[in-house]
């Protein structure tokens, strides 16, 4: 700055002229690639994009989750007022808070595992009609629903849970299958061989007892 | 090592690049479709943001690398620079020329990226070190250049980057009032005070100017 106070305004129209040459001469830019930075710029704004959506989309999909829980818990908790024992049983309980989050997600597994054994049973019973196109959309629908809110699941601190973990990884698998096969319902060779796997898959996993044991009585009974 | 070592560093390096392009361009005029431009390129559309890019990527990639000096350096504050402004689109208000506010954004992003590369190099290297390839570079360059370049690098940053918008990329002053929100008048002033300290940093070689 001390360079400015001893030199303050000057007039020099020749060395205005002098100095704009040789300005010109510095740094000078070469051809502009324009290309190689568009593509930069685009998937930057690509990445920010994708950023701002993932951003929302898993508070979203964990309050989905959790309005989900509450309500299952509300219409649980209005079941059981109708049935005393259980009712007692919800009063003297510490763990049966309506308001306990880790009670809620128990409440949202528990749901979720009992649809997926609906639906696993009813996947062995109605297997041979899986060749039919409309039985085979409505299972796979209802697949895609339960595999879902496994997803969730997982993703959810019920996911932490080190004996619920491996059970919902297993089911997601087989869920997975199963949207599959309903998919591909018109191949018979796809059928039959997703059809083994899946079947494979029921019978080393041991899912249904599984499902069973890990599905609370509670619940059951109260219905 | 303060902004301007770094700076001097990168006018050194520019300096010996091959010249491919007219020194100085006239100012870009606004096309009479760039509005309906914007329009599109806020909502999203990716061909009018290619439209807008396409309008504008010389004049800032040419700015950017006349205050960068470096290649690698002016491409990233050009795509940042874009990046910026399609991001944040919804926030200009037409109030000035898109253009102006594109140059307002990448006179931003240079001179913060500018500032954040001091700040890691001067981390990363000792000042002696960092003094030492300095000189290095300038000594290797011709005497008038090297004075220069270290002069103009001395200049305080506003100043700096006032000449080197007008006297090397040719923007008028009204254009660089717009783009650095100040009046045409300081914008002068600048312009001013920083040919006088030039003037007087390169007084060795009046002749050049006075023959």
């Amino acid at each position: 700055m001390s360079d400015l106070n001893e030199h303050p305004d000057h007039d020099d129209p020749r060395f205005d002229a002098w100095l704009q040459q040789q300005a010109a001469q510095l740094n000078t830019p070469p051809a502009t690639p324009r290309d190689e930075m568009w593509s930069a710029v685009s998937s930057k704004l690509a990445a920010k994009k994708r950023f701002t959506v993932s951003r929302y989309a898993w508070p979203m999909a964990l309050a989905a989750a959790l309005v989900l829980g509450v309500a299952l818990d509300r219409m649980m908790v209005a079941r059981s007022a109708s049935a005393p024992v259980a009712a007692s049983q919800a009063a003297t309980s510490p763990a049966a808070q309506p308001s306990d989050p880790a009670r809620l997600y128990r409440v949202a597994a528990s749901a979720t595992l009992t649809e997926a054994q609906a639906l696993l049973v009813s996947y062995r019973h109605d297997g041979l009609a899986m060749q039919d196109p409309a039985a085979a959309r409505k299972l796979g629908a209802w697949g895609r629903q339960v595999l879902a809110s496994t997803r969730l699941l997982i993703d959810s601190p019920a996911g932490d849970d080190a004996e619920l973990r491996p059970l919902l990884e297993d089911l997601e698998l087989v869920l997975a299958q199963i949207v599959r096969l309903s998919a591909n319902a018109t191949d018979s060779s796809e059928v039959s061989s997703d059809r083994a796997l899946i079947d494979r898959a029921l019978t080393d996993n041991k899912l249904l007892p599984r499902l069973r044991t890990a599905i609370p009585a509670a619940p059951q009974g109260a219905e | 090592m303060g902004t301007s070592t770094l700076f001097r560093i990168a006018l050194s390096h520019g300096a010996d690049m091959e010249t491919q392009q007219p020194a100085s361009l006239p100012p870009a005029a606004a096309p009479l479709d760039e509005r309906a431009l914007l329009d599109r390129a806020r909502r999203g559309d990716a061909r009018a943001q290619r439209g807008l890019y396409d309008l504008h990527v010389d004049r800032i990639y040419r700015l950017t690398f006349r205050m960068t000096g470096s290649d690698d350096l002016a491409r990233d504050m050009t795509q940042d620079t874009f990046v910026s402004a399609f991001a944040g689109l919804d926030r200009f208000r037409g109030d000035s020329a898109f253009s102006s506010w594109l140059h307002s954004i990448a006179v931003s992003v240079t001179l913060n990226g500018l500032k954040r590369r001091k700040r890691l190099w001067s981390r990363e290297h000792p000042l002696d070190e960092a003094q030492a390839v300095a000189g290095t570079v300038v000594a290797s360059d011709p005497l008038l250049k090297a004075r220069l370049a270290e002069a103009v690098s001395l200049l305080p940053e506003r100043c700096r980057t006032v000449f080197l918008m007008h006297d090397a990329e040719g923007f008028t002053h009204e254009q660089i009032a717009s783009a650095l929100g100040v009046t045409v008048g300081t914008s002068k002033a600048q312009l001013s005070r920083g040919r006088a300290t030039l003037r007087v940093a390169l007084a060795s070689f009046a002749k050049e100017w006075e023959s």
